[in-house]
């Protein structure tokens, strides 16, 4: 391990696995790609945590983007603090960090010995699948800020945005796992102890088969009472909407078999069917539970403030004074440093602003502001520091303004109603009226019957298997999903991509890639030697244009760049093997300004202006496949927020039946989503950026595309990764067949249902029949569900 | 406990074998008691120790536990190459 990680004849970082241009950067054998990661491996060497590099190679987080020396200068803030931390009294505060780098047990274990870099920290402990860290920490020794600079200097920056201000969220509701734990418990011993029951005991043993009875009677309560919860408040709550849900005739059904049930014990007639109403109630949470199984690492309800910082540096009288954001106000100065997000409208007062919008609009490549222009929010400034005027408070600006609409106020109404439900209304009905004929034709026939027969009825005919094929497909094919992944919030919104008919694309971030860009040369053609000093110079520099031109052309090894000049929102120039180089603006290399309308980077050798890189959006290599599937089955839409320069290319790709907007704001995709939906039209909506928030929230089913499932992205109904999008219409088509899977288990539920309806009428439903029926049933119909939505998925090859 | 007239009724023995037979249904019954009590209890036991370990959040992170055991206590002092 003491040797460099070389592998492919490249250099890699020993800290963080990236290439390394060079050797320069070292430590005895180990080279770094950059001073930060040196820096980290120093800081653990020192506290001889080296350990952490033996669990697994390269653990570390790239280190190139260097972290303020006071971005944390809030965390000193008392206000601030009490909204962050869980518990505190004289000696110790308890607080618990978010840090999305950690991906590995390497990270485990440095976290879990902080203590060892800052002695004022009694203990941390991390949670691995939420990706947070619990910190005990002294008061007397050390201070919640300098926690986070520790944190930071290895690699870990705590990530605080503005929605920790909110309340805390909710602890975790396990209160149905506890359900499940009881249900499970019961319904086990019940059986057991229906054995006498269903062999039949001998006529001796009666006081032995009562005190059975009564013990399952005594099992069942808690069953009853607290097990099947869930069932009877899902009920209640639809029945107060004047609607019938699926949970309603199971409430009717448990609460039946009970009563009769106690009944028969009470009486000494018989001995109940505790066990099939604890069995269907454990079968019916477990299924609940495998369909409610969220993605906790994942948020689908992200809005601005989860983006936006606690809190920045406001201006007054030349010293910076940390503020949260819902304490700024117009007339503020504003300074936001390099790599920060600027968090309301304002005035550029000064500075250059070269603002990265990725976050809003998809759109990678930064804007450039001059000193006297508008900046909207939500933007991220990339190089050196800015100073802003804030013109209007953040919950007002441009970006923000969309949550605070009405729409986004209101709590979120059932969207749709499962096909699952109206099932079960109908299911209910027939029960019902089966019920009813029974009862007459007894009552006319032999009055003494129509009670077994009824109750019978109602428990033999409960539509759970309905549910259960419905919970457990579901589960499943989240699961499946889950896998490639592409998670879902929940399980309606399986049903949702199934029914969807239009399919609105943003453009920027979404068909295209915010990761590359396209970039071709026009002008005087540049020899090979030319092409590498370019590469040479671009590589010097960090900003983005320069970056992306130096990985399009190759980092070149042998060329040596000396006099180095980076005029920030202008260019570079350097001499490069005795050639001066510019690159940069046309105003900066040329002199003019630019007529070409896209970004370019111009070239000049020794002061010829020979040409300029255009730089154009890169299609995701799976979109024109992709579209061209979706192009048949569904009415598509682009909205773009840029002009129309892309028209042409879209048209080809999408066909001519396609609607293609442009200059689109975040109001506009809103209003044509709504406008769509009036037409009767339901809506996917696939989008990346904070300005798709509102249509994503509004369409039927909103699916927000992520690089990486850490990024963030904008409150949706779906997170897909981005290089799973080429599969969306296998996504689709499984969630299609999550609808004939249930149906199909629905059909041969209903052939059990009569199987046990035909000995329910005749009022001679004996326990064993009950019992067998039952459960043989529910079991039958999740091996089913589970095997075909499987057996689809790998046909598939999902 | 009481028996029942029905074993009186069916097995035509002697008078020494039927009380013999009543003793032991009578001590199968209470065996039965025994057992019962026995396997509810173990039963509630396992149910008290999940519901438990569901509290305490063992099933909530599923991986952090599991990387932790392998984790020495002090890295040897081999590591610190430098």
């Amino acid at each position: 391990m003491a040797s460099p990680v070389i592998t492919d004849q490249q250099l890699h970082c020993y800290h963080c696995g990236e290439t390394c241009a060079n050797e320069k950067i070292h430590v005895a054998e180990k080279i770094f790609c950059c001073e930060g990661c040196k820096m980290v491996y120093h800081i653990l060497n020192q506290s001889e945590l080296c350990e952490y590099y033996n669990l697994n190679e390269t653990p570390g987080i790239n280190q190139r983007v260097h972290v303020r020396k006071d971005k944390f200068a809030f965390l000193d803030d008392d206000k601030i603090q009490a909204q962050l931390i869980s518990f505190r009294d004289e000696k110790q505060v308890h607080v618990t960090f978010y840090l999305p780098q950690m991906h590995c047990s390497s990270c485990l274990y440095l976290l879990e010995n902080l203590h060892r870099l800052d002695p004022g920290v009694v203990s941390s402990k991390v949670n691995f699948t939420r990706k947070e860290v619990d910190i005990v920490l002294l008061t007397s020794q050390t201070s919640l800020r300098k926690v986070a600079e520790t944190l930071t200097s290895i690699g870990y920056e705590p990530y605080i945005s503005l929605s920790d201000l909110k309340e805390k969220r909710p602890a975790i509701n396990r209160s149905m796992v506890y359900q499940l734990g009881i249900a499970g418990f019961c319904f086990g011993n019940i059986m057991l102890m229906s054995f006498p029951e269903y062999l039949g005991i001998d006529a001796s043993e009666v006081g032995l088969r009562a005190m059975f009875r009564w013990a399952n009677f005594a099992l069942a309560i808690p069953v009853l009472l607290y097990s099947a919860l869930p069932f009877y408040e899902s009920s209640w709550k639809s029945l107060k909407h004047k609607f019938l849900n699926i949970d309603a005739p199971i409430a009717l059904a448990i609460i039946v078999t009970f009563i009769r049930s106690a009944w028969e014990v009470i009486s000494g007639t018989g001995g109940g069917y505790f066990d099939s109403m604890t069995g269907i109630v454990f079968f019916m949470l477990a299924g609940r539970i495998v369909q409610d199984k969220t993605y906790r690492q994942l948020s689908f309800e992200r809005d601005y403030t989860s983006y936006f910082p606690i809190a920045v540096s406001v201006l007054k009288e030349n010293t910076e004074v940390p503020t949260t954001l819902p304490d700024l106000k117009p007339g503020d100065t504003l300074l936001i440093h390099n790599e920060e997000l600027i968090p309301a409208d304002g005035i550029l007062s000064k500075g250059k602003a070269f603002i990265d919008y990725s976050f809003v609009t998809g759109e990678s490549l930064p804007v450039l502001k001059e000193v006297g222009e508008l900046v909207y929010a939500g933007g991220k400034q990339t190089e050196g520091n800015i100073e802003i005027l804030v013109v209007k408070e953040v919950a007002q600006s441009y970006l923000t303004k969309l949550w605070n609409r009405d729409e986004f106020k209101k709590q979120e109404q059932a969207k749709s109603v499962s096909f699952v439900h109206l099932l079960s209304r109908y299911f209910t009905y027939i029960v019902l009226t089966i019920a009813l004929i029974t009862g007459i034709y007894w009552q006319m026939h032999d009055p003494s019957r129509v009670w077994p027969a009824v109750t019978a009825i109602f428990i033999i005919a409960c539509p759970c298997a309905l549910l259960l094929s419905n919970t457990f497909t579901n589960g499943n094919i989240l699961r499946i999903l889950g896998r490639n992944h592409f998670y879902l919030r929940s399980a309606q919104t399986i049903e949702d991509m199934a029914k969807a008919t239009h399919i609105v694309f943003d453009k920027t971030g979404t068909l295209t890639s915010t990761q590359q860009q396209d970039i071709h040369y026009e002008g005087t053609e540049l020899t090979d030697r030319q092409l590498k000093q370019v590469a040479a110079l671009a590589s010097c520099s960090s900003h983005p244009l320069s970056k992306a031109l130096a990985k399009h052309l190759g980092i070149p090894k042998d060329m040596e760049v000396s006099g180095f000049k980076e005029i920030t929102g202008k260019g570079i120039e350097g001499t490069v093997s005795n050639d001066l180089l510019r690159s940069g603006s046309c105003e900066f290399v040329a002199g003019r300004h630019s007529s070409q309308p896209g970004t370019a980077v111009y070239i000049s050798i020794n002061n010829k202006i020979y040409g300029y890189f255009l730089f154009s959006n890169h299609y995701r290599e799976a979109i024109p496949g992709l579209l061209n599937e979706l192009k048949n089955d569904y009415r598509l839409s682009v909205l773009s927020g840029d002009n129309e320069a892309e028209k042409a290319n879209l048209e080809k790709l999408l066909g001519r039946k396609a609607t293609l907007l442009f200059h689109q704001k975040p109001e506009d995709k809103l209003q044509y989503i709504l406008q769509l939906q009036e037409q009767g039209d339901r809506v996917m909506m696939i989008g990346d950026g904070l300005n798709d928030a509102g249509a994503l929230k509004q369409s039927d089913i909103g699916i927000a595309v992520a690089e990486q499932t850490n990024n963030f992205t904008p409150s949706s109904d779906a997170i897909i990764e981005a290089r799973q999008f080429s599969r969306l219409t296998k996504f689709i088509r499984l969630c299609r067949a999550n609808r004939n899977i249930v149906v199909a288990s629905f059909v041969m539920s209903i052939v059990y249902n009569i199987i046990g309806i035909a000995f329910a009428v005749q009022g001679n439903l004996s326990p064993l029949v009950a019992a067998i029926l039952m459960p043989s049933s529910s079991l039958s119909i999740v091996l089913l569900t589970f095997g075909s939505s499987s057996l689809l998925a790998r046909r598939m090859k999902l | 406990m009481k028996i029942s007239p029905a074993i009186d009724t069916r097995y035509a023995l002697t008078g020494t074998r039927k009380i013999f037979l009543q003793k032991r249904k009578i001590k199968s019954m209470s065996v039965i008691i025994i057992l019962l009590i026995a396997s509810i209890s173990v039963a509630a036991l396992f149910l008290v120790a999940f519901l438990w370990g569901v509290k305490s959040g063992q099933f909530e992170d599923d991986y952090s536990p599991s990387s932790r055991i392998l984790f020495d206590d002090k890295p040897s002092s081999s590591t610190k190459t430098v």
